[in-house]
């Protein structure tokens, strides 16, 4: 494998660490909710507000930054 | 001495690389939709549902790199740009799924996931640079 090609896999596994890993958290939060009872239309209202915080947050970062 | 340098890197990679792996290649249970939804409707919102997480990360993802010192400014606010973008797009998803039109949402999710991976390898791309 040449320095390209390492490259583009250490790419592949940063996306499956990083993003990956923020991921599982946000379906654990999800399965909670479920436990909890909550309905799936709550979970579907739950998420989207989830991902309007988030992008806020990350405004907010960034402006801070 | 090229086959020693070789191998101490891959036994180095091996956990980061298993780890994911792991995480990517995991099928995890779909996200429950409405069950007075028709199978269509339930696989659109379905759809919806994982982009929004997707989204999520991605934005959680930008905020850590920003606060770590890891992610430029500059390239932090054009990916978080796109994760808007994404964002308004996967909204008129649902909005199409509300007045009935499944089809239509779910081509519309589907073109969304894919651009959302794209992001994803553009913030690994970001992430291995920095």
């Amino acid at each position: 494998m040449n320095a390209a090609g390492l490259a583009k896999f250490l790419d592949v596994v940063f996306t499956a660490v990083s993003v990956g890993l923020e991921r599982e958290a946000i379906v654990a939060k999800v399965r909670e909710m479920e436990a909890q009872g909550a309905t799936p239309g709550q979970i579907t209202e739950a998420i989207a507000k989830m991902r309007d915080e988030a992008i806020a947050a990350a405004q907010n970062a960034i402006d801070g930054a | 001495m090229r086959t020693i340098a070789a191998l101490i890197l891959y036994a180095v990679l091996a956990v980061p690389i298993t780890i994911g792996l792991a995480v990517s290649c995991t099928p995890l249970a779909p996200l429950k939709a409405p069950t007075n939804l028709t199978e269509a409707q339930a696989t659109a919102q379905g759809l919806i549902n994982e982009a929004n997480v997707l989204l999520t990360a991605c934005a959680n993802v930008i905020a850590s790199g920003v606060k770590e010192g890891t992610m430029p400014k500059d390239q932090a606010q054009k990916h978080l740009d796109k994760v808007r973008e994404f964002s308004a797009k996967v909204d008129e998803a649902q909005a199409l799924l509300r007045s009935g039109n499944e089809a239509a949402a779910m081509d519309r999710a589907q073109l969304v996931r894919s651009l959302i991976l794209e992001l994803h390898r553009a913030l690994a791309a970001q992430a291995r640079k920095s």
